[in-house]
């Protein structure tokens, strides 16, 4: 049988085992066993287990790989995750190794060009400028980094250089999420999981798109309802999205005004009694901001608290939100029925927000009032967009504040803490936080002499050249600035790469070991399953070598207490090996050796990740992992409740044991409505929100090498509502010219596409290289997460070419935009 | 980036699970409908659930035309081979 014939007949088989499972009696049993290892299958096709590239939901697939290269993707059938499926970005993950401009050598920017140079001037060249300033050095990382990837570098950085300048991409997209659960609950990451979904009454989606951004999840609502569940779909957004199409209400509120509601939805739950007085005097405090406002703000009383929501009467709330009073009052019944059990799923829409971490506090604050928690079903849940945004950074602790184990550099027991693990002297690791995101470009893009010392910045996996809000101001101003040096570490080339001086090629995905952590506390590990083209490499190894060479260049950081070096890794036999040096990187298991080294830091918030060999087995597993009297490790899918956690205290029932307040109890805050930052006024009358679409991850830089997917979706648009278009003159296709008070671009119309806005509201994808819409967002951040709003500015809109003469059903190209 | 990937077309196979109308009439004429497509080939019906094999050089646009098949509320994803043909050189 010819290979194609096997796959064909493979793939019928898998779809056939899914549809089984599924119509079989009780779905839940008869799930396949888990992988144990690579299978080569009679195609000679062998097929290995990993976690999907793209994001936080987090499926695990099985990589059929033959003659060295990807020719199948499965839905891994025994995944809790997924459960056989796919989605239309994971349909062409395997496809994303293969684009024809994959990085493959390490080049230097001379004269304006890019040259090809070898890996060991490269890595010297970069250790000479940390060198001969090291605090003015910095690192911007990523939700896409592996676990090993985003600690070697964290090691490096605040056990070596002393230096905090570390920051993640994921500072604009889950920042808001992970102050709103610390100043709640007093650590980080959701409670609940993946199968609260399964188990929910209602599902009520705050700003958020899961139908084409977490699509697997979005299809366990789905497939319940085929089955004849009940599950009510609550569609709170800003516009019209696919979402919306399944939706039982859409509740259409004006930018910001999320604010407005959930405070709408609390005055209600006290106004009417029906607020779960038992659940907060056993399990809650209430809150309410310093000024200017902090993490951890000051004690309210209930009295206060009433007085503070009083004014969130339904009509209040419904002239700020242009919901109607009915619609406030139905949310209210809802979460004012403990019969029913509600998850709030979010994503961007709370968290790119000038007031992303009160409005998260606020959503959480619901639940707790309403005592819509402890429960399975009964979860407020903010889902991540990047496949490892909680394993990496959130639990890795990559931002400018934070140590591995959700522990930070400003508490000193933390530090003593981490460099007691790290064999570190005693005062190694600075107390001091370094720059946020948007702070740190802004100094790597300004003059030295206007004060901007971060002189180098080594970006890996992420590209902010296309992500960072405001791009003129907080990245294009690098460009003329010749003191400053941009290294960049990457797959394909990109904005980001356009401005570097020192480009690395990096290995992605199964080129690499790696390990992820999702939206679920579920930790997930694969192997290298195929080799990276040319001389790419693992990010791992490239900051190994980084750190290396600045041990032999005498920087007195990368010795441990000891002397010896930061990083030392030893084979079976306990002989030492230069992991590196490239032709010994795979000696040993570098990703095992780093994460059994990192595992300890997990345990001080009890957020013990599995040992490296159970993950090896699984198809991931949630922490808390816990080993039992038996030697078997158990995870953990709620956290907090006693019938699931196994750190809950026998009898409490529910006990937030990391509480700011140190009483085993949560907060409820209260944040009040404020207007956005920039809002729409007579010169730009219009809400511009930005965002991601179906077909494309992120900045496009891997999925836009994909023809399927370039072709399905090749340029971004502007969306608008067509009664909108028609005051403008503007027809579907036609050329129109965005404007806010940051920057212009001109754009195709796409009028009655799959998303729909309403009147005075404009949407654009970010994914498009050509059709940067970040230059024209708002710099503008949460002032306690520090994340930016990518969801609301004010732009004005005015028609600039021709209509076409056709007017294509489907995204309009921008082939044949003149000039 | 270059400005065009021209790739030649390549034919893709993959498996999805549709999820289909409650409604028997509704049912059986969607299961009509995508019997009668080319690039589709049905497995066995379980409920409301029905196996397929997609071999499509457009696949994301033929899963979005049966999507919009009245009677077919769900497209999911299960497998999906890679094309054999290397992406072209940047023109």
């Amino acid at each position: 049988m010819l290979r194609r014939e096997f796959l064909r007949h493979s793939a019928l088989a898998a779809a056939s085992a899914v549809v089984a499972r599924r119509a079989a009696a009780a779905p839940s049993a008869n799930v396949p066993a888990a992988p144990t290892g690579p299978v080569t299958t009679p195609d000679g096709v062998r097929w290995d287990k990993a976690p999907c590239r793209f994001c936080g939901t987090g499926c695990h697939v099985r990589v059929g790989v033959k003659d060295g290269r990807i020719v199948a993707i499965q839905g891994e059938p025994s995944a809790d995750v997924n459960k056989g499926l796919l989605c239309m970005k994971g349909y062409h993950v395997g496809a994303i190794l293969y684009g024809p401009d994959r990085l493959t050598v390490p080049q230097l920017r001379r004269n304006g060009r890019l040259e090809p140079i070898g890996w060991e001037e490269a890595i010297d060249l970069l250790a000479r400028r940390v060198m001969a300033n090291p605090a003015g050095f910095a690192v911007y990382g990523s939700g896409q980094w592996t676990i090993p990837e985003g600690y070697a570098m964290q090691k490096l950085m605040k056990a070596g250089l002393a230096n905090n300048h570390l920051e993640p991409n994921a500072r604009l997209c889950m920042a808001s999420a992970v102050t709103g659960y610390l100043s709640v609950y007093g650590v980080d990451e959701p409670a609940g999981c993946y199968d609260d979904l399964d188990a929910a009454d209602v599902v009520i989606l705050w700003g958020n798109n899961p139908a084409e951004m977490h699509p697997v999840l979005f299809s366990r609502i789905i497939d319940r309802r085929t089955r004849g569940e009940a599950v009510t779909l609550i569609d709170l957004g800003t516009r019209r999205t696919r979402s919306t199409a399944y939706a039982d209400r859409y509740l259409e509120f004006r930018p910001q005004s999320d604010l407005a509601i959930a405070n709408g939805i609390a005055h209600l739950l006290l106004a009417r009694g029906t607020w779960d007085r038992a659940f907060v005097d056993q399990h809650c405090h209430f809150r309410q901001d310093t000024d200017p406002v902090s993490l951890l703000g000051r004690p309210m009383t209930f009295e206060e608290y009433r007085a503070a929501l009083a004014p969130y009467t339904p009509d209040r709330v419904a002239q700020l939100s242009g919901l109607a009073v009915a619609d406030i009052e139905y949310l209210a019944d809802l979460f004012g029925n403990r019969d029913l059990r509600i998850c709030s799923l979010w994503c961007m829409g709370m968290n790119q927000h000038t007031r992303g971490t009160a409005i998260n506090r606020l959503v959480h604050g619901i639940h707790l009032l309403s005592g819509h928690w402890g429960r399975p079903g009964d979860a407020p849940t903010s889902l991540t967009g990047q496949p490892s945004a909680c394993g990496t950074v959130r639990e890795v602790g990559t931002l400018c504040h934070a140590l591995p184990g959700g522990l930070v550099v400003a508490n000193a027991e933390h530090r003593a803490e981490c460099e007691d693990l790290w064999n570190l002297p005693r005062g190694r690791i600075n107390p001091t936080p370094g720059y946020h995101t948007v702070q740190l470009w802004e100094k790597f893009c300004t003059p030295t002499a206007d004060g901007g010392d971060i002189h180098t910045v080594f970006v890996q996996v992420t590209n902010p050249g296309q992500s960072l809000p405001d791009l003129a101001r907080t990245f294009q101003g690098k460009k003329g600035l010749e003191d400053k040096f941009l290294v960049v570490s990457d797959v394909y080339p990109t904005a980001t790469t356009e401005l570097a001086d020192l480009v690395l090629p990096a290995a992605m995905w199964v080129e690499k070991n790696g390990i992820y952590g999702n939206s679920e506390r579920r930790t997930q590990q694969w192997f290298k399953q195929v080799d990276p083209p040319g001389q790419a490499r693992p990010d791992v190894w490239i900051t190994l070598a980084l750190a290396r060479r600045l041990f032999e260049l005498g920087h007195p950081g990368m010795r441990d207490r000891d002397g010896e070096f930061l990083f030392r890794f030893r084979d079976e036999a306990g002989r030492e090996v230069p992991a590196w040096e490239w032709e010994h990187f795979y000696a040993i298991n570098v990703d095992r050796a780093l994460y059994e080294e990192y595992r300890p830091f997990t345990f001080h918030k009890h957020k013990h990740v599995a040992p490296y060999d159970e993950l090896v087995r699984a198809c991931g597993l949630r922490w808390p992992v816990v080993e039992q009297a038996d030697g078997t490790f158990r995870e953990t899918p709620f956290r907090f409740m006693e019938f699931s956690d196994p750190f809950v205290r026998r009898g409490a029932g529910v006990q937030f044991y990391h509480s700011v307040t140190k009483d085993d109890r949560a907060l409820i805050w209260f944040n009040p409505y404020e207007p956005a930052t920039e809002e729409p006024d007579a010169d730009f009358p219009f809400w511009l929100c930005t965002g991601r679409v179906l077909e494309h991850w992120h900045t496009g830089s891997m999925t836009l090498r994909v023809p399927q997917l370039r072709a399905a979706m090749p340029n971004a648009y502007l969306e608008m509502h067509p009664a909108d278009a028609a005051a403008l003159g503007l027809r579907q296709g036609d050329v129109a010219t965005l404007e806010t008070r940051r920057g212009r671009l001109d754009l195709p119309v796409w009028l009655e596409g799959r998303a729909h806005p309403p009147r005075g509201t404009v949407f654009v994808p970010f994914f498009d290289p050509h059709l940067p819409i970040n230059e024209l967002t708002l710099g503008d951040y949460c002032p306690i997460s520090k994340e930016p709003d990518y969801k609301k500015c004010a732009a004005r809109v005015q028609r600039r070419a021709a209509s076409r003469a056709a007017a294509p059903a489907g995204p309009v190209t921008v082939a044949a935009m003149p000039g | 980036m270059p400005e065009t990937f021209r790739a030649p077309p390549s034919l893709v196979h993959s498996s999805l699970v549709l999820s289909l109308a409650a409604d028997a009439p509704t049912r059986a004429a969607a299961l009509a409908a995508l019997q009668s497509r080319s690039d589709l080939e049905l497995g066995r019906v379980s409920g409301r659930w029905v196996p397929a094999l997609l071999s499509s050089f457009d696949p994301l646009g033929a899963c979005r035309d049966i999507e919009a098949i009245d009677g077919v509320e769900h497209v999911e994803v299960v497998f999906v081979t890679l094309p054999e043909t290397a992406n072209a050189a940047p023109s």
